[in-house]
């Protein structure tokens, strides 16, 4: 029987894109899911990491991200935790305007735009000294 | 991520293979920048293998066709994945770029 539950602890470094990627790809292979979840689940959780490594933690310090991945009957159930300072990405607003010419149209912002967008759900809570966002795609 | 890089008819064609993720992203950046520091306007990025890409990755393709529009340029991009143009649709970028399936396409678009 394969485990049904993935989980990863990252440092707060760029560098560590890497290691997120072969978790991510190592889960998608062993679960063998279609290959869209594999760009489409990287992607969603290169954009949080790098959100908490840029914004999350002011310090300096090292800090250690949890990523949790579990399957759930026709779901996916991710959870990112860290110690970072209280942060909800689900309320950065406004989200990007789409629609606006060229020279209007923001270059920031798209990250979280993409998140929501390949979720079903996102939703954000603060526990104690965490951060905990947890993520639903369907499968 | 690896760029290749020719020029035909004084129009930059560059190749991105690989990942453009935020790891990648500022390598590519610095190249264009470089090339429109010189006044290089008009460019054609080939897709084809490229496997992948964040919204690092977007930025630099918006920041770029923002400046090769300053420049009265023009920005032609083949060869996208499925997957990579349906982050292009999420992102609304599709009315933004000028988009062809192959170089031949693109070429002719500078015609």
């Amino acid at each position: 029987m394969s485990m049904s539950k993935y989980a990863i602890t990252l440092h707060n470094r760029i560098e560590e894109l890497r290691r997120l990627e072969e978790f991510v790809n190592e889960f998608v292979l062993e679960k063998r899911l279609p290959d869209c979840n594999l760009f489409e689940l990287n992607l969603v959780l290169e954009e949080i990491f790098t959100n908490i490594v840029f914004y999350a933690f002011k310090d300096g310090e090292a800090h250690d991200i949890l990523i949790t991945i579990e399957q759930q009957d026709s779901a996916l159930c991710i959870r990112v935790e860290d110690d970072g300072m209280p942060f909800d990405p689900t309320l950065r607003e406004p989200p990007p305007d789409i629609d606006k010419p060229l020279e209007e149209r923001d270059i920031g912002g798209l990250g979280i735009h993409l998140v929501r967008n390949l979720m079903q759900e996102v939703s954000y809570r603060r526990e104690g000294d965490r951060n905990i966002l947890t993520l639903i795609r369907k499968l | 991520m690896e760029i290749t890089e020719r020029k035909q008819n004084g129009i930059n064609i560059m190749g991105i293979q690989g990942r453009l993720d935020t790891s990648s992203a500022p390598e590519l950046e610095a190249r264009l920048n470089a090339l429109l520091d010189l006044h290089e306007k008009d460019y054609i990025l080939d897709c084809r293998e490229m496997e992948y890409i964040s919204s690092s990755g977007l930025r630099v393709f918006l920041s770029l066709l923002k400046r090769t529009a300053q420049m009265n340029g023009k920005l032609v991009l083949f060869g996208l994945s499925q997957s990579i143009a349906e982050i292009f649709t999420i992102a609304g970028f599709e009315k933004y770029f000028i988009l062809k399936d192959d170089e031949a396409g693109a070429l002719d678009y500078f015609q």
